[in-house]
């Protein structure tokens, strides 16, 4: 955060750069098959314009944390704003996704009070224990990937679903855990969980299962280049990075070595690509008519109660455990709630209007639950984070594949592609146990 | 349980000739933070309400900075509990005011 605030303050010192704040991308414009610019609301005076731009950077986080009700990257329940709108914006222009399926599950404390104090080592090293006061699982670090790896979070998952449910953590009685290396933001923390009364070393703290990182995302290569001339894309929206597993820590090197990437890599080709080729205006205007069609005063439909049912959806039909008829199920649901889209009623101010943000992002966060859940359909086979009951081994004759999902005029395409083999051997176990 | 009254600052200097209070009479089952109760009323009980919803939920971003009862504060992390009486106002006004409780990030 203070790295943020720092290149913050560079950039606003710079004359050659213009800082634009509080401004919601709506779309991305393309003329021949490259990105040219991208459709803008002025959240502060609600008016729309279009920016065109030589070449443009996707940094616009994850998706998982508005997809499911538990989630760690929302605090409480709040959005951090990352809505998954780069995955769907990218995919609207034509560049591939991969491994959509692929969501990143965890054990969070459960609570309004518990929910943003997850980074923390009382809260992730167990041990957890069962309601009935059994030890579910006390050797979290015995696990590649330990308090990361998919293996616990099915294993309380699956404790839950026998009826055994809830899972705490109880640390009571039990040496606190190892505080090396000293991270000032963890000493800061320990002082308010004692303040507020939740430490888990006095009292026994309820989990829930939720949704922690999207390992899917925007295709990118080693450049930051998505398959989209003149878009590129670094952090948690892009994909090809960690497959179907992931190590803590890994996201800060996807925030800053594709970050850096991505930013020489766009004014490469800024550089190479020296005039801007004009906006296509029919793609403006109908993207104008289509975000103020929002704010017709017959609409009915309430967000939060489509959002509510877009999460119990994803929870009940794409959650850490999936099935074929299940997920069937739970893409139709999601049909109806596209359909309901244009119907929801937002309040026609123009500045700083809430819900009207929520509005747009909510069709692009519905877009990229499609996709998840047609990616999650196609691989037959379980693999990291992707556990399917009806195909529960990993298959690496058929299925040692990135997904690979694209818009192809208005149909999404599912297609399999090969993964590039260098050091390590599918089939070999790496880590501990 | 006893509702949660706030009292909270509402101005669109396109629309409206003066600031006023609107009252929100808010149900919450337990012990919160005012930014989840922020979120509470504009999502569910008035979709016109303004305010910097993005939420770091570390006390370090300072979206989501407020005052309430006249004081400073990281609606984040500023608690409220059911039958309490809160009064929240921008961070600043009219100077940077934009709408309601948003300011500009200047």
């Amino acid at each position: 955060m203070d790295a943020l605030k720092k290149a913050r303050r560079i950039l606003k010192s710079r004359p050659n750069v213009t800082l634009l704040e509080d401004m919601l991308v709506t779309r991305l414009s393309t003329k021949d098959g490259c990105v040219c610019g991208a459709t803008v609301l002025d959240l502060r005076t609600g008016q729309f314009f279009a920016i065109s731009a030589k070449a443009t950077v996707l940094a616009t986080g994850g998706m998982s944390g508005e997809l499911y009700p538990y989630s760690s990257n929302n605090p409480f329940g709040i959005s951090t704003d990352a809505v998954g709108a780069g995955h769907a914006l990218a995919c609207q222009a034509g560049a591939e996704l991969v491994d959509m399926e692929m969501v990143q599950f965890v054990p969070l404390p459960s609570g309004n009070r518990f929910l943003n104090l997850r980074y923390f080592p009382e809260f992730w090293v167990g041990p957890y224990m069962n309601a009935r006061g059994e030890i579910v699982e006390d050797e979290v670090m015995g696990y590649p990937g330990n308090f990361y790896s998919y293996q616990l979070a099915q294993k309380l998952y699956l404790e839950i679903e026998k009826g055994n449910g809830p899972i705490y953590i109880d640390r009571r009685g039990q040496p606190p855990p190892n505080q090396e290396p000293s991270i000032q933001c963890w000493a800061a923390r320990r002082k308010l969980i004692k303040r507020l009364d939740i430490d888990p070393q006095q009292h026994k703290i309820e989990i829930v299962i939720g949704s922690h990182f999207s390992a899917g995302g925007v295709s990118i290569n080693a450049r930051a280049e998505t398959t989209i001339p003149g878009l590129f894309a670094a952090g948690e929206v892009t994909g090809n990075i960690n497959g179907a597993l992931r190590l803590a820590g890994i996201s800060f090197t996807q925030m800053i070595v594709f970050g850096i990437e991505a930013g020489k890599q766009a004014a490469l080709f800024a550089l190479e690509h020296p005039k801007t080729t004009g906006l296509p205006e029919e793609q403006a205007k109908r993207e104008q008519n289509r975000i103020a069609s929002f704010l017709k005063p017959e609409n009915r439909v309430r967000l939060v109660d489509l959002r509510r049912q877009l999460q119990q959806t994803m929870e009940k039909h794409f959650f850490i455990v999936r099935t074929r008829l299940d997920m069937i199920a739970g893409m139709e649901k999601i049909e109806s709630i596209m359909e309901q889209i244009p119907r929801i009623t937002v309040p026609a101010c123009k500045r700083f209007n809430l819900e009207w943000v929520r509005a747009i992002e909510f069709e692009l966060l519905v877009q990229v639950a499609k996709i998840t859940a047609a990616s999650a359909l196609a691989r037959e086979e379980s693999r990291g984070f992707h556990k399917r009951t009806d195909f529960p081994d990993e298959d690496n004759g058929r299925w040692l594949v990135h997904t690979v999902a694209r818009q192809n005029e208005a149909k999404l395409e599912i297609r399999p592609r090969p993964v590039t083999i260098t050091r390590l051997s599918p089939g070999v176990s790496y880590g501990a146990r | 349980m006893e509702p949660v009254r706030a009292l909270v600052f509402r101005f669109d200097p396109e629309r409206d000739e003066k600031p006023r209070y609107a009252q929100y009479d808010v149900a919450m089952g337990e012990e919160t933070y005012v930014i989840v109760l922020l979120d509470r009323i504009q999502r569910e009980m008035d979709p016109t309400l303004s305010f910097r919803s993005y939420c770091c939920g570390l006390q370090s971003c300072g979206s989501c900075r407020v005052r309430i009862n006249k004081k400073r504060k990281f609606a984040c992390l500023a608690t409220v509990k059911p039958g309490d009486e809160l009064v929240i106002d921008p961070l600043t006004f009219p100077e940077g005011h934009i709408k309601d409780l948003v300011v500009g990030t200047e």
